[in-house]
């Protein structure tokens, strides 16, 4: 189905950019951007996937480099990409995408995005969008992607469900590092339970007329232990709210995890976006890849611990300031 | 309109399968149900229950194996008596069966006598019923009447020295295990005749075996009356009682340590501490006794004081062995500041609008405040009935007691009780009245209040003493092993003897940190050296915490007592501490640099420079010392006038002559450190002092006269040597010495009658050349080492005389004097020289006084150069 855009221009895109929460069917995650813990991993991960880009300090700025065989390929990546700001710049377009990407990614496990190709009328293909797929609708079977769309019909509490067929060629789907696939969902909920019940419902009732023999330092270590269990393969600290059961050095032990988990993640979301460019390039005739400059990797992070290890540092600051 | 915010919509699937994966998941997620809590404080009370069955049936058990014990001994005591009793039944017997025997043999050699008297005798010792119930009948009277005589004699004691005693008091003498054992066997042997008695009179005739038995016991009774009755009468001094006391104490100190089963739990802890708390009442309450009873105040009190300053030393050994956290340590309740406590309990608090829930931290030192309670009300009584020998005997053990604390790193808790003796001696020296020192006064009350204070302030210095050796066992190879240690999964092996609260502390912290560490990760990630790093902090951080206190107690131990006894006009007491603080002054100079060296050699584990590390503020340490010994010293000086008046008796310390040393060396230090303040406020009184102990020595009885003159003659060159260094150290420092010297000498002429005289005089023994070795000659030769020493210091002496080959880096001091000075690699000229051709020169210039060829030589040496430079 093509559709004509307000530019005149012709839309290839079959994804439709909504979605209704209320359908049972759907994979709603909502909650874990709202519930405690879960929205503040989502959050740190989407903040710190990319450092903000920061004109003034261009001395240890990193860099995004894009290797192409036509000069306008920049701006069709710019123009591909949403920005909240209308900014355009190479690197804010791509802050904004990495934000985002990785922000779906920590919430549904898997970001796809859309190719949308806009043609003349003489089917010259004029520009790309990069478009977010609904993520509580995406359907991947084997090597097939849909959409689930619910529609509300006049009796209004019925929803009438449908399913859109995504050409394999204009999906982009972004997946978690290997090792986070199948822990994903188990980690996320254990957030939101212990996000939701920072103090049990029980307990402040308790306070007034104790019945319970309640112990709010059990269930408070309790809490920190679950926190730190569910997410101990990305070393994700929690804020440091609560260290106080904990050394420093584990703490930054538990960071660096962390710092190395964003690396790879990172490096993950570029291998696909460049997998895209690729797509692209070869249906308007271009090369271009894109590599960061100036950022750590996941080895990075490896040499950091070890020497976190061994206690070849003077400061903890050593180890860490690399990844700030 | 949705909600923003929504509900997990996890299945029941979903939880199951989290639960099943994660441990720490389901504890929380269960945690988060009352009914969890229910069922988990249900499953504790029964665990508790089980365990206290498990504590009684093993207390139980214990007290049985005393109770076997006190039989035991009851029965050893009169074992012995019985085996030679049986031994000598046995002979006799053996011999009658023998002579039966061989009757018919004997016969013929037998006079008819003694057949007819065996005959008859044998006919009366039938075994019969009658026999019996002759034997039966005494035995249960004689039962009956050392029951009523021990029962009597134990009413005698408590109506007499247990009258107005506490229940608690009374009850440890009816703990007595050994007469209760007594009482048991005499009852037995009673009840036993009683029932053979009416066996008789039924008709049965008992065994020999029951013969047997009752003579034991009715010997057996007669020996143990006589020891029972010998311990009785030693109750009559309740001190005897400490034993039950002690060993009490010691079993629930035990119980609350790794050693015992219970350690862990909260309850058992609570339960040992009331235990204890209850037997150190029972403590108080018996000292009580003792000190209302006027015979028993001296021994008996101290044998109690020594007891628990004994417990107390096991004590701190032990206290180790506890967790900082457990309920053996009484709780305070410290209130929380609202503007600092978390959100969390500010808006519970506010919601439920109740106060913050206090803050509850352990007493570590609540046996200590204890027994220092105990202790103080002891020495009250002592001092009270003047009974100051007990005293001094209890100051005595205390002051190894501090010592042996203060290794153990026990410095808080040294200091605690250290306070209580301070100040009971404190208010005793005040309050003494120092008789006239006359050797016809009973001088032994005196005596011994100086002894106590310089046991008091011992004390105080061995502290320092105990921590250095405590210091000394903590090197770094210590420090690996304990952190290794602490690394272990068994909680037992953090507790340690010998380690300061501070650092176990830290290491039950660090355990908990690597626990949760296991628990999230499934092994330990914290490495060693970061452990190392914060073990070998917080054993800094106790230092640094402990020589501040030191520091502080140092000022008040010496200067304000020494201040405030002075105010009193208690001058030789005064005295005594002043002494004892020159003595602290020094030892704490000289350690604490060996501790900054010590310290020094830690700061090698410091790993994280963004770790804050204790930076020790060793020069304002040593500050603090010098002046506070600056402060005794001037102090000291002002009390030459008493010091000279006090008689000099055999038996007392030479307090003159001791501050004659101390002022004349201190006016070489003055001058060597350049402060000219004290040089100022010290020499005039040295210059009294010297003159002093120049008339003290014309009383001497020597018959020699060149050794008697040579006596007479020290402490004035003392005079001239201080006074001509006066004059170099002006030269060398630019200072200003000389002036304090020359009012001194100018005021104390301007008042002689003949002052030629007196001046010829003072030449002349203050130039005195002495052939013989005197005490004060080797303290001149190290002043003038001293003097050497700074000069080649500075590179001012010449040796290039001796070390041609050396190159010369001699500098040239603008000082006349000092250049004729280091002329070479010796001094030749002696400051007292140097003294009499400069402050009488007008003397020798007009022919008024005679001085030696040597002396005459130098004093042109030195004119010459003037008149060079007046030419120049």
């Amino acid at each position: 189905m093509k559709r004509k855009s307000k530019t005149g221009l012709t839309s290839s895109q079959k994804s439709i950019p909504f979605y209704n929460g209320d359908d049972p069917h759907l994979n709603d995650k909502s909650q874990y951007y709202y519930a405690g813990e879960a929205s503040m991993l989502i959050d740190d991960v989407q903040l710190s996937i990319l450092p903000f880009p920061d004109r003034s300090r261009d001395d240890d700025e990193y860099d995004i480099k894009l290797t192409a065989s036509d000069a306008t390929v920049e701006t069709l990546i710019i123009d591909a990409i949403e920005s909240q700001y209308g900014r355009e710049d190479l690197r804010y377009s791509l802050y904004e995408f990495f934000k985002q990407c990785a922000g779906v990614l920590m919430a549904y496990g898997q970001a796809a995005y859309e190719i949308v190709y806009l043609s003349t009328n003489e089917g010259k293909i004029d520009s790309v969008r990069l478009s977010l797929i609904a993520p509580s609708g995406f359907i991947t079977k084997r090597v097939k992607f849909q959409q689930y769309q619910s529609t509300p019909t006049a009796e209004g509490s019925n929803q009438r469900g449908s399913f859109i067929n995504l050409p394999a060629e204009s999906v982009l789907l972004f997946k978690l590092p290997e090792n986070m696939r199948a822990r994903h969902d188990e980690m996320m909920q254990s957030l939101v339970f212990v996000g939701e019940n920072i103090v049990p419902k029980f307990a402040i009732a308790n306070m007034v007329n104790p019945t319970v023999p309640f112990s709010h330092d059990d269930y408070s270590l309790s809490r920190s232990i679950a926190v730190a269990k569910a997410t101990k393969h990305i070393g994700w600290n929690a804020r440091n709210y609560r260290n106080e059961h904990r050394f420093e050095h584990y703490v930054w032990h538990r960071q660096l995890i962390f710092y190395k988990f964003l690396c790879i993640l990172r490096e993950g979301i570029l291998r696909t976006l460049n997998e895209g460019l690729t797509r692209i390039g070869s249906r308007m005739g271009f090369t271009a890849e894109l590599s960061f400059e100036n950022l750590p990797t996941a080895n990075d992070a490896d040499s950091a611990l070890e020497k976190l290890h061994k206690g070849n540092l003077k400061t903890f600051n050593d180890v860490l300031k690399s990844f700030r | 309109m949705h909600s923003p915010i929504r509900k997990s919509k996890s299945s029941k699937r979903e939880t199951l399968l989290r639960w099943l994966r994660s441990r720490e998941q389901r504890s929380v997620e269960l945690q988060s149900h009352g009914l969890y809590w229910k069922m988990l404080s249900k499953a504790r009370l029964l665990a508790f229950s089980s365990r206290r069955t498990d504590f009684k049936i093993r207390w139980s058990l214990r007290e049985r194996k005393e109770w076997t014990l006190a039989r035991i001994l009851v029965v050893r005591g009169f074992i012995k008596p019985l085996l030679f009793a049986l031994i000598s039944v046995f002979v006799i017997e053996m011999g009658a069966y023998l002579l039966m025997q061989n009757k018919s043999h004997l016969k013929p050699y037998t006079p008819e006598t003694v057949i007819r008297v065996w005959d008859s005798l044998k006919a009366f010792l039938k075994a019969d019923p009658t026999s019996y119930r002759v034997l039966l009948g005494p035995l249960i009277t004689v039962s009956g009447a050392f029951l009523g005589l021990y029962f009597t004699a134990l009413n005698v004691l408590l109506s007499s020295t247990y009258k107005q005693v506490t229940s608690d008091v009374r009850t440890l003498i009816m703990r007595d295990k050994l007469g209760n054992a007594y009482i048991q066997i005499v009852a037995f042997t009673g009840a036993y005749s009683v029932i053979l008695f009416g066996l008789i009179v039924i008709g049965y005739m008992p065994s020999f075996g029951s013969l047997i038995l009752l003579i034991t016991l009715g010997v057996g009774e007669v020996y143990c009356f006589i020891s029972q009755w010998r311990r009785v009468t030693q109750f009559f001094d309740p001190s005897t009682l400490v034993f039950y006391l002690s060993k009490d104490l010691t079993r629930w100190i035990e119980e609350a340590t790794t050693k015992g089963r219970w350690w862990l739990d909260a309850s058992f802890q609570a339960h040992f501490q009331k235990q204890a708390e209850q037997t150190l009442n029972t403590y108080r309450n018996l000292i009580i006794t003792v000190r209302r009873e006027e015979h028993l105040r001296s021994q008996s009190l101290i044998k109690l004081s020594n007891s628990l300053l004994t417990l107390i030393s096991v004590y701190e050994f032990q206290k180790n062995l506890i967790p900082s956290q457990s309920k053996w340590f009484k709780t305070i309740f410290h209130h929380k500041d609202w503007l600092t406590t978390s959100d969390m309990e500010t808006s519970i608090a506010t919601q439920t609008g109740t106060a913050l829930f206090p803050k509850e931290t352990p007493d570590l030192l609540w046996i200590e405040k204890e027994i220092g309670k105990i202790i103080d009300f002891a020495l009250k009584g002592f001092f009270e009935e003047s009974d100051l020998l007990n005293a001094l005997a209890l100051f005595q053990h205390f002051q190894n007691v501090t010592k042996n604390l203060a290794r153990n790193h026990s410095i808080d808790e040294a200091l605690l009780l250290f306070r209580i003796i301070k100040v009971n001696t404190e208010k005793h020296s005040k309050t003494f009245n120092i008789p006239n020192l006359a050797a016809e006064n009973d001088l032994d009350p005196l005596r011994f209040t100086l002894a106590l204070v310089d046991f008091s302030t011992l004390s105080f210095i061995n502290m320092l003493l105990g921590l250095i050796e405590g210091t000394e066992r903590m090197d770094a190879k210590v420090f690996t092993s304990i952190t290794e240690s602490a690394s272990q999964n068994n909680i037992k092996s953090l507790y340690k003897p010998g380690l300061p609260r501070k650092v176990l502390q830290q290491l039950e912290s660090g355990k908990r940190y690597l626990d949760f560490e296991r628990v999230v990760e499934g092994k330990a990630i914290t490495p060693q050296w970061y452990q190392l790093q914060l073990v070998t902090l917080s054993y800094l951080r106790f230092l640094e915490s402990v020589l501040k206190s030191l520091l502080v107690e140092l000022e008040k131990v010496f200067l304000d007592e020494a201040r405030s006894l002075v105010e009193e006009k208690k001058y030789l007491i005064a005295i005594h501490v002043i002494e004892r603080g020159f003595e602290a002054c020094n030892k704490f100079s000289i350690h604490f640099g060996g501790l900054q060296r010590y310290c020094a050699g830690l700061d090698q584990t410091r790993k994280l420079t963004d770790i804050p590390w204790v930076n020790f503020p060793w020069e304002d340490y040593q500050k603090k010392i010098a002046n506070i010994h600056q402060e005794l010293l001037l102090l000291f000086s002002t009390l030459l006038g008493p010091i000279i008046k006090l008689p000099k008796i055999d038996d007392f310390p030479d307090h003159f002559g001791h501050a004659y040393t101390v002022l004349t060396d201190e006016c070489l230090k003055a001058m060597i450190s350049g402060n000219e303040e004290l040089f100022k406020k010290i020499f005039p009184v040295m210059f009294v002092a010297a003159l002093e102990a120049h008339d003290r020595q014309k009383k001497l009885e020597i018959v020699d006269i060149e050794t008697k003159f040579g006596f007479l003659a020290d402490s004035i060159i003392d005079l001239f040597d201080l006074s001509g260094y006066a004059l170099i150290f002006d030269e060398l420092d630019e200072r200003d010495f000389w002036s304090t010297v020359q009012d001194a000498w100018d005021k104390y002429l301007a008042s002689a009658t003949d002052r030629i005289a007196l001046i010829k005089l003072l030449v002349t023994f203050g130039t005195h050349r002495q052939f013989l070795a005197f005490p004060r000659s080797t303290t001149r030769s190290a002043w003038q080492g001293q003097l050497q020493r700074i000069l080649r210091q500075r590179g001012l002496m010449r040796e290039d005389m001796f070390y041609s080959e050396r190159p010369s880096s001699r500098k040239e001091h603008s000082s006349k004097i000092i250049q004729m000075l280091t002329r070479s690699i010796m001094l030749h000229e002696k400051a007292r020289e140097l003294f009499v051709v400069t402050y009488f020169k007008d003397e020798i210039q007009k022919g008024e006084i005679e001085i030696r060829s040597d002396i005459r030589s130098l004093y042109e040496t030195l004119n010459e150069e003037d008149a060079d430079e007046k030419e120049i």
